[in-house]
């Protein structure tokens, strides 16, 4: 049986913009990775790289879109994974995530898989300012209600590993051989230009302390990776046609960002090392 | 609403205490009258669906089971009066470990209590205006204190839990009168298993109008706290250093706490930078201080006999040292 490698993320990370690209390398074969037979479904795929096509972002995946796609892959030495978009939208990942539940389906899912791809977009991740940072002249006396207030973005990405490992049934007092993990930190082109050319794993621990912590200190090192990712390279309009993303083609943009800050233009590389 | 006849059971609502995923399939829930299968209309509830053992906010006794099947928590007692600033220093550990990873030289490995943590320390963010101070503890409910929790791991060693116990102050001001009284059973509860113990004093009540009475309860407490402590850790932390307590009475408190406790040891936190002997210290390093102690390893009275387990199945940890 072929090994499974789930891949997961929120809405909005840009999971739509990077199945279309990837499968057009794909479709390529000239990268690392190929598709060893047409998968069952690519509907909404196919969707995503006909408006990359005509130069415009595709819209958002809503719910009723949802359809788990598997995509048979193999490297040079032929050797193969299945590639599973269980949550093509993301709001299921949300729903378990808020909800704090989730179905028989999904527990199987989790349980029968080799290998896990969780994307996050990175930028829109920065740490707020606390009193740390920006210190008080003079603190706010009154004390808050128990109002609302909304989970930091690291604490959330925390909670949802933890799931992950505690469905699997994986355990934690070693730090964690299989499955392994590999973050996808995607929509790289909108970090600041400076940090464009860092290592994906300084990127992390400098946006996400915690979260890099947990993740270095929960799975050997050999079972870890942190890519960068950017499917498009640049912003698309849903609307407004970019001319010479239409005359380059789709093929001429996005990156892989490698362990040491190179950039790659073979998408294929952010699933490879899974294989 | 549906639960399970065992009462010490928090079902549906986390997992089942007998660890089955789907509480359907527990004899245990499943002889509960109302139990059947049918589906609720309330998705929360829904028992066709898996539930966590955590469900994110503080941690109460009857969730420990869970926790304690991995290793042994060492628990830090925050101690305290009403107001003395103990949520905030908790609020500040979190901030202090979200901006690093770090707790000391071993670094964060996880928390089952994320929401506790957050609910708390976004009061000291920028997010939605100016900071301020969490909101109390409320001493109205349960009558353990609410943990929480923080996972470290140094290299490539095991997972040390620790939980920092966020407790009402009216418990310990009850205790500190009459330890046996009913609502001092939280705070006996707490000291009785702590590991360490932070007693935090007030530097805004002891400058304050009712400076002689804040002064009276906190050498009482601190006399009572020594008096059950053992031969545990105990550190004396001054909370809102930017404060400054008069110096005689800053003195009596700090020499009726070295009578009863020779090796304590002193802090003084802030949330804003404050001045000692011409330097500034900021509210960072401070907090760093009081956080690096409390994860300082426990002196052991004996050694044990090392056998590490070959896997990963806790079930076979047992008699290996953390």
């Amino acid at each position: 049986m072929n090994r499974k490698v789930l891949l997961l993320g929120e809405y909005d990370v840009g999971k739509s913009h990077f199945g279309g690209q990837l499968l057009g390398r794909l479709n390529q074969e000239t990268g690392a990775l190929r598709m060893t037979r047409p998968p069952q479904s690519l509907g909404p795929f196919e969707t995503v790289l006909a408006r990359i096509n005509n130069g415009r972002a595709a819209p958002h995946t809503s719910q009723n879109q949802y359809l788990e796609s598997v995509w048979p892959l193999a490297d040079k030495q032929d050797r193969e994974i299945n590639l599973v978009w269980p949550d093509y939208g993301g709001e299921q990942v949300r729903a378990i995530r808020t909800e704090r539940s989730m179905s028989r389906e999904w527990r199987d899912r989790i349980v029968g898989t080799s290998g896990w791809i969780v994307m996050l977009r990175i930028a829109h991740t920065q740490l707020s300012d606390d009193i740390f940072t920006r210190p008080l002249a003079e603190p706010g006396k009154e004390r808050q209600a128990p109002d609302v207030f909304t989970i930091s973005s690291q604490a959330q990405l925390i909670d949802f590993l933890q799931w992950l490992i505690f469905v699997r049934g994986t355990g934690t007092l070693t730090p964690i051989g299989n499955p392994p993990l590999l973050l996808l930190l995607s929509c790289w082109d909108e970090l600041p230009a400076a940090e464009q050319n860092h290592p994906p794993l300084e990127i992390l621990r400098a946006h996400m302390p915690m979260v890099a912590a947990f993740v270095e200190v929960n799975w050997r090192p050999e079972s870890l990776s942190v890519l960068g990712l950017s499917a498009l390279e640049r912003s698309l309009d849903e609307d407004r046609i970019d001319n010479d993303f239409v005359d380059r083609g789709p093929e001429s943009f996005g990156y892989v960002v490698l362990p040491d800050g190179r950039h790659d233009p073979d998408l294929t590389l952010a699933i490879a090392g899974m294989m | 609403m549906k639960r399970c006849p065992d009462k010490r059971c928090n079902a549906p609502t986390v997992t089942c205490r007998l660890g089955e995923q789907f509480v359907t399939d527990c004899p245990v829930w499943c002889s509960g009258k109302e139990n059947g299968a049918v589906a609720p209309t309330d998705a929360k509830l829904d028992t066709r669906l898996i539930r966590l053992p955590w469900s994110g906010a503080a941690l109460g006794t009857t969730d420990l089971p869970f926790l304690t099947g991995r290793s042994e928590p060492k628990i830090v007692a925050v101690i305290g009066p009403h107001n003395a600033g103990k949520t905030t220093l908790l609020g500040l550990f979190y901030q202090q470990i979200g901006r690093s990873g770090r707790l000391g030289s071993a670094r964060f490995a996880g928390s089952y209590s994320l929401e506790g943590w957050e609910a708390i320390a976004h009061a000291l963010r920028w997010e939605a205006g100016v900071p301020r101070f969490p909101p109390h503890t409320s001493s109205g409910t349960g009558r353990a204190p609410g943990l929480l929790h923080i996972a470290m791991r140094e290299n490539d060693e095991r997972i040390t839990d620790i939980l920092y116990a966020d407790s009402p102050g009216e418990w310990f001001h009850r205790w500190a009168v009459d330890p046996a009284a009913g609502d001092a059973e939280g705070a006996a509860w707490l000291i009785e298993r702590a590991s360490a113990l932070l007693i935090v004093a007030d530097c805004e009540a002891l400058a304050g109008e009712n400076r002689g009475q804040a002064r009276s309860d906190i050498i009482q407490l601190v006399r009572r706290v020594a008096a059950s402590r053992g031969r545990r850790p105990a550190a004396l932390v001054w909370a809102k250093a930017d404060v400054d307590v008069p110096p005689l009475i800053r003195e009596a408190v700090t020499k009726a706490v070295k009578l009863v406790i020779s090796d304590v040891v002193e802090f003084e936190t802030s949330v804003v930078p404050f001045e000692r002997e011409g330097v500034t210290i900021d509210p960072s390093a401070s907090v760093r201080a009081v956080l690096d102690w409390t994860i300082a390893p426990l002196a052991r009275g004996f050694t044990l006999e090392v056998q590490p387990p070959q896997g990963d199945d806790p079930f076979f940890a047992i008699g290996a040292t953390a």
